[in-house]
């Protein structure tokens, strides 16, 4: 496995042949962990090149998760939470909401691959969405490529 | 010649209605080519003899805002600002998070022509779209002289026949019409340039936190070293910090020694936050901030 | 030892130079000048001044890598960067960021070596340039350094006519480069004394001389730790680094890890000194204390570093007067007024010296 670091400084352009993407998801203990087991032990099949931090909530998320994930040689990201309407405390996927929206927009604006960043809401019931929503995510984030390619930069032609 | 202006501060503090003025002075500067320059800067005024330093006019850029935040101000019970609209609208911002309290604070509000950037051109470039010549709060009204007026006339018609350009709306417009690769490496372009300096952040009135994330080591959450993962991290951490709270006073932008478009994403911020939720920042004390609220009905057709 | 050099043959030399050379000169982007490495002669901007960001990153990088790291089932490995670098020539480069190249060495080199800093050094060949005229900002002659100094330099360039430069070879090292591409140059002509090019702006910068002793500030400096013009001034101060970072000897450094990975038993990453500034509020900041916890005090350290303690241990003031922090500052901060008035001072302590 490459270091983005070290690709970033040592050997500019390698990526090693066998590459396979790398998704972190960050779920809400309430809903989409749960649906992840439910979908576990109802033996759905899905993508496996997916590693699953648990959040107290959606809206416990901070954007910088995101970045700092992508900068340590994450590929993707999702971020799944509960449906509007469903939050355990209430209010936090509707704040979580809103800042996702904006976050999204200033990523497009700086020109980052949207391909890498998803998120969802999935409930504890819906095993069969979670699988589908990883399957849906990794493909994508597969013809996104490496993410090492993103952080590399040309040297302006004068 | 004692104008308003004097008189007024001169007021405030022989009655002890404040005890610090934040405001702008002229001092002289010892050029190497060419006679002495006036320069524009803040000054503190503590003592009502000393109010007779006090200026405005059409070089006041700074927004002294940023001040009303530091440890030594905040120690004086009240304070007296001068402040031009856009800079009303951080001190607004900073009265809906709770960093201030309306009344422990007198507005010396300015209208305002316009100011003239520091750069070569004759007229700052968040002028151009101003919307608020006159100011929407405050509690003493001090008019634009009218030197200034005339001066600024005199410039916009010299900005007019030469057609000339607004730098940050050109920046802005030049990455705006970009494709995403493009777009991509002109972001790393610009901002492996950054040295880190945090001028930007410093002089932000909104950047008031005691701690940035970019200072804390354990866990290091945003890299300290000048170079590009870390550059851009910060760079978009401080537009998203900002998203529905940047007034675009453009501070940040004129500080930065390395002239990077630091302004842009927080003008496309702002933008987006109007489309998507018709969210102005600065303008109203009383209104929730964009994400201390939610309506039930925002856009999610993002999520899956 | 001089010569001519015409600025044709200059252009050619240059691109000679550049294929066995790293070839660092000013350029010019975003209307921010600066020292760039670069590859057609092309991109040099040659201005009358100094460019705005000072030749020091390249012997004192922004962030320097020490070693990289690994641990792994308690065994430490430890990798040293490489010091093999290219040969560089940095061309263009001012007396004051000389001077001030010169205080980099005394706290680099003396005392214990800095192997980065050394290996860079030695393998670098200066080519500076006198200055024709003086910057709105500059002050080099009131701390004592000439705008045609070409005290360890390499060579030194001087404008003699428009499209003549008088070349002083200063430095052994230059001297070997010069015999090496001997053929761009001219032989000076004895007779005609060559005078330097100087505009009517550079007489009267050195007509009107030093505006304030830096002996009468040092002293003050030893006496006044506690006054109150240092939270006067600093008061607008707004705690940036830019008058320490665009500073050309300023050399605080924090040492930082970075670019840390765990993966199963083991971490690795990369320890890094990068530039710090006094001005930052974390820059002393301890566990339980903060000793210098107000800006003015941070500020103080400023003027004191350069006017007091670095005078102290080298006999030599840290201020090269290239007027950098004056230009820069965001809220118009001007070390010359801060100087004035504690040249004032000193004078209002101890009488008319």
């Amino acid at each position: 496995m490459s270091l983005p670091s070290e690709v970033i400084e040592e050997n500019k352009n390698e990526i090693k042949k066998d590459w396979q993407p790398k998704v972190i998801a960050f779920l809400c203990n309430w809903c989409s962990y749960a649906g992840a087991d439910l979908a576990g032990t109802s033996r759905l099949r899905y993508d496996s090149h997916i590693e699953i931090i648990r959040v107290p909530c959606s809206g416990r998320m901070d954007p910088l998760f995101i970045l700092k994930c992508l900068e340590k040689g994450a590929d993707g990201i999702l971020v799944s939470g509960c449906h509007p309407g469903d939050c355990h405390y209430a209010t936090g996927n509707y704040y979580a909401r809103r800042k996702f929206a904006t976050f999204r927009k200033l990523l497009e604006f700086c020109g980052f691959d949207l391909r890498r960043i998803h998120f969802s809401w999935v409930s504890a019931a819906e095993g069969a969405k979670w699988s589908k929503v990883v399957n849906e995510v990794i493909s994508q984030v597969r013809e996104a490529g490496p993410i090492a390619n993103m952080y590399s930069r040309r040297e302006n032609q004068l | 010649m004692i104008t308003l202006l004097q008189a007024k501060t001169w007021e405030l503090l022989q009655q002890k209605e404040v005890s610090l003025i934040l405001g702008y002075g002229e001092f002289s500067r010892k050029i190497n080519n060419g006679p002495e320059q006036r320069i524009i800067s803040p000054i503190f005024i503590t003592k009502p003899e000393e109010t007779s330093s006090l200026v405005w006019n059409d070089r006041c850029v700074f927004n002294l805002s940023t001040y009303l935040t530091g440890k030594e101000v905040k120690a004086h019970h009240k304070v007296a600002i001068m402040a031009k609209g856009c800079d009303i609208k951080s001190i607004c911002v900073l009265i809906q998070e709770n960093q201030i309290k309306r009344e422990d604070l007198i507005i010396i509000g300015l209208t305002c022509q316009g100011v003239i950037g520091d750069k070569e051109r004759p007229k700052a470039e968040k002028c151009d779209s101003c919307q608020l010549k006159t100011p929407h709060i405050y509690d003493i009204l001090i008019d634009s002289a009218e030197a200034q007026t005339k001066k600024l006339n005199q410039v916009e018609k010299k900005v007019e026949s030469k057609n000339c350009v607004n730098p940050v709306q050109e920046k802005f417009d030049r990455m705006d019409k970009m494709n995403p690769q493009d777009r991509w490496q002109y972001c790393l372009d610009q901002f492996s340039k950054c040295i880190r300096c945090y001028a930007c952040r410093q002089v932000c009135p909104l950047c008031y936190c005691e701690k940035c994330i970019t200072d804390k080591s354990t866990p290091q959450w945003i890299e300290k070293s000048p170079l590009l993962p870390g550059n851009l991290s910060f760079h978009i951490m401080r537009a998203f910090h900002l998203t529905g709270r940047c007034v675009d006073c453009g501070e940040c932008e004129r500080a930065c020694p390395m002239n990077l478009p630091l302004t842009t994403l927080n003008k496309k911020m702002a933008q987006v936050v109007k489309d998507m939720y018709h969210y102005e920042s600065g303008l109203k004390t009383d209104e929730e901030p964009l994400f201390g609220s939610f309506q039930l009905e925002d856009e999610e057709s993002f999520i899956k | 030892m001089t010569k001519l050099i015409s600025r044709d043959n200059l252009k050619k030399l240059i691109s000679k130079v550049l294929t066995s050379f790293q070839v660092i000169a000013p350029v010019n982007e975003n209307n921010v000048s600066f020292f760039k490495r670069i590859s057609v002669y092309e991109q040099i901007k040659w201005e009358d001044n100094n460019p705005t960001k000072s030749p020091k990153e390249f012997f004192f990088a922004p962030s320097d890598d020490l070693f990289r790291y690994q641990m792994k089932n308690k065994n430490i490995l430890l990798r040293e960067p490489s010091n093999h670098h290219d040969q560089r020539i940095i061309l263009g480069i001012r007396p004051c960021d000389m001077a001030a190249l010169n205080i980099l060495d005394r706290v680099f080199l003396e005392d214990g070596k800095d192997l980065l800093y050394s290996a860079l050094r030695d393998n670098t060949l200066l080519i500076g340039q006198s200055c024709r005229t003086p910057g709105k900002y500059c002050f080099c002659s009131s701390v004592g350094i000439n705008p045609d100094d070409s005290q360890n330099m390499d060579l030194m360039l001087t404008d003699i006519e428009k499209n003549l430069f008088l070349v002083k070879v200063v430095s052994e090292k230059g001297e070997k480069f010069f015999s090496h591409f001997s053929s761009f140059f001219q032989e000076a002509d004895a007779t005609n004394g060559h005078t330097p090019v100087q505009t009517k702006e550079m007489v009267d910068y050195l007509k009107r001389g030093a505006l304030f002793n830096v002996q009468n500030i040092n002293e003050w400096l030893n006496e006044n730790f506690e006054h109150p013009i240092w939270s006067e001034i600093a008061a607008k101060c707004i705690g940036c680094g830019v008058c320490t970072f665009f500073c050309p000897t300023c050399h605080c450094f924090d040492i930082s890890d970075e670019n840390v990975v765990y993966r199963d038993s083991s971490f690795q990453g990369v320890r890094r000194r990068i530039w710090d500034s006094c001005s930052f509020d974390h820059f002393t900041k301890m566990p339980m204390h903060q000793p210098r916890p107000t800006q003015d005090r941070r500020f103080r350290q400023r003027i004191m570093h350069k006017f007091k303690y670095f005078i102290d241990r080298f006999q030599q003031g840290a201020c090269v007067g290239c007027g950098r922090c004056r230009s820069l500052c965001p809220v118009g901060i001007d070390i010359i007024e801060v100087l004035e008035r504690i040249h004032c001072l000193s004078y209002q302590s101890h009488g008319v010296k």
